[in-house]
């Protein structure tokens, strides 16, 4: 009988020595891993494995979903968590770019956006046990599996500019959703104009075409995200002329004004600084609404990507009546009859018995909401004013010519208050400012527009 | 030609010359293909399931071979029943240990309860396609297995 033991113990032997050996190499010999809980900001140093052989990368992030029981809010969380000690970048930490991190980054902050995910689950489900959550914690922990290889299929580990700027917009919009505070899309309360901005955006100050203008901007991922309203004057669609005069200009096509004025019209093309744009056009009197995404790419693929995250923004865009959200902010401030004392003029005794004041030609000055009937039969008119001129302080006036009303309103909260009584039987207010310099003038200038007041019907 | 008894469910050959070798074969046939297997895995070559199982197979198939090898004669199909329950055995409790050394376990009872049912039998089956394949290599006068 032979005998192979060993042999077999060799065999053996060699065998566990090349699993061991894989396995420290796995786990870069740290026998407990390293781990770090969520950042934005995670560094290349954070990055302390071995990078695997024959790897054709230059790094990779391990992350993962951990539940653990919080003694202090008394109900299970999730964490996402990056184990250091799988997570490698090979060569120098100084060739490498930025990009790249960005792009281990948003693997990160995907798992990040699965354990908010989770949370939001726990928060909706609490007081169960653990197995519940877990079986849910399975389901998720898939998805997270897929979504972390099509971001990186898509975007071929962040080399298809495009698509990496896609998923970094989709990453954060996931987020948003799934944050604590649960940051709803940009609602802009005097448009009514609402899209989702993956990130805070930037309130601009600026006229289009010397109208009133609501403009919300967001520069991120090579891309400039913008929500513009402009409201339009009365009389006019000047502003669709002019607006199509520039279109002309960049070779845009569009059929007639009509098309523009009468509703949803998705633009696409590139202008002559190989800019890209997609955006939509909303007409809905007196404001137009332009939903826009301004992109640069090169290359056919990255476009594509692009132009994914342009349609998923302009997809997010929505037209909603705020006039409630401004009722309830005036049932917060007390308005009384005491308001409608014109205390500049009585500060003037030369003036008595008229007002005194220089009128400004009426001009849109401000970008209004309104006028709103709040169900006693009262007046709100929303302007922006301080915000246009945040560093100007100024009365607010109302001038009524029916009833010679003049209502001196004062306070931070944006809005011009009329009494239905005084309202009634006037076509038309002259709604304005007069700045705190000039109100120690005798006649200081009014600067002013003009609103048309509803009927009381 | 003498009769071969491996297709004989007579156990008590392999009860009778069991000892530690019979162990040792197993978990030296398991330890190559988990090495294997590590191997693979550290290179991220992608390894699908079906190839992992292919390679257990043939850890088993080898067994046998050493088996025929050290004893010099063939084993029964009931004493290379035997000799499987020991491999998976043998492959479960190393790849326990080394598989899911940091990840936590969660079963159901009777899903396992399913699985080594589910086990069993795919190996009873096993063992009897290749206790045909060479029943009828026997009979057509080549028995090279």
């Amino acid at each position: 009988m032979a005998n192979f033991v060993r042999r077999k113990l060799l065999v053996s032997g060699i065998s566990i020595i090349i699993i061991l050996i894989t396995l420290g190499l796995r786990h870069s010999f740290r026998f407990n891993p390293e781990t770090r809980l969520w950042s934005d900001s995670i560094k290349w140093p954070d990055f302390r494995g071995f990078s695997p052989p024959f790897t054709k990368y230059d790094a990779g992030i391990s992350s993962k979903l951990n539940i653990v029981y919080d003694s202090g809010l008394n109900q299970y969380r999730v964490y996402a968590t990056m184990n250091q000690s799988k997570s490698w970048f090979k060569g120098d930490m100084d060739s490498l770019t930025e990009d790249l991190l960005r792009h281990e980054q948003y693997h990160f902050n995907l798992t990040e956006a699965c354990a908010r995910l989770m949370n939001t689950y726990i928060t909706d489900n609490p007081d169960k046990h653990l197995g519940f959550y877990q079986i849910k914690l399975s389901d998720v922990m898939i998805t997270h599996e897929k979504m972390q290889n099509a971001y990186d299929t898509e975007s071929d580990h962040s080399r298809r500019i495009g698509q990496q700027a896609k998923w970094e917009y989709k990453i954060d919009s996931m987020l948003l959703v799934n944050s604590i505070d649960k940051v709803n899309p940009i609602i802009d309360y005097y448009s009514g104009a609402s899209a989702f901005f993956s990130s805070q955006p930037i309130k601009r100050l600026r006229d289009a075409f010397e109208l009133p203008t609501r403009h919300f901007e967001l520069k991120k991922y090579g891309v400039n995200l913008s929500l513009i309203v402009i409201q339009n004057t009365e009389d006019s669609i000047s502003l669709l002329s002019k607006g199509l005069d520039l279109f002309e200009k960049a070779k845009f096509k569009i059929k007639s004004p009509e098309e523009v004025k009468n509703g949803n019209v998705i633009i696409e093309g590139s202008d002559s600084l190989s800019n890209n744009y997609y955006e939509l056009w909303y007409h809905s009197y007196p404001n137009q609404y332009i939903a826009s995404v301004y992109f640069n790419s090169h290359d056919s693929l990255s476009k594509l990507g692009y132009l994914e995250l342009a349609k998923s923004f302009i997809n997010s865009f929505k037209i909603m009546n705020t006039d409630s959200i401004w009722i309830d902010e005036a049932e917060g401030y007390s308005l009384s009859d005491s308001t409608e004392t014109s205390t500049f003029l009585k500060t003037n005794p030369e003036y008595k018995r008229h007002p005194c004041f220089v009128r400004h030609s009426p001009k849109r000055i401000s970008f209004l909401r309104g006028p709103i009937r709040a169900a006693t039969g009262d007046l709100l008119i929303a302007h922006d004013y301080s915000e246009r001129n945040d560093s100007v302080s100024f009365d607010q006036v109302v001038v009524l010519d029916e009833s010679k009303g003049i209502l001196n309103v004062y306070g931070g909260n944006n809005m011009f208050y009329i009494p239905e009584r005084i309202a009634r039987g006037n076509t038309v207010a002259q709604i304005g400012f007069i700045l705190q310099s000039d109100s120690s003038k005798a006649c200081p200038t009014f600067y002013n527009q003009l609103v048309k007041i509803p009927t009381g019907d | 030609m003498a009769r071969k008894d491996f297709d004989s469910f007579d156990i008590k050959p392999f009860v009778r010359t069991l000892s530690y070798r019979e162990f040792l074969t197993s978990i030296s046939c398991i330890l190559v293909i988990f090495a294997v297997g590590a191997i693979l895995r550290y290179l991220s070559i992608v390894t699908p399931p079906i190839f992992l199982m292919g390679l257990l197979l043939v850890s088993i198939m080898c067994s046998h071979i050493v088996y025929k090898a050290e004893h010099r004669r063939s084993n029964s199909f009931v004493g290379r029943l035997a000799h499987d329950v020991i491999s998976i055995s043998a492959f479960l409790i190393v790849s326990f240990s080394l598989q899911f050394r940091d990840s936590s376990i969660s079963g159901d009872g009777l899903v396992i309860f399913f699985v080594v049912i589910l086990v069993i039998m795919f190996l009873i089956i096993f063992e009897l396609i290749i206790g045909l394949f060479r029943k009828l290599l026997f009979n057509l006068k080549w028995p090279i297995l």
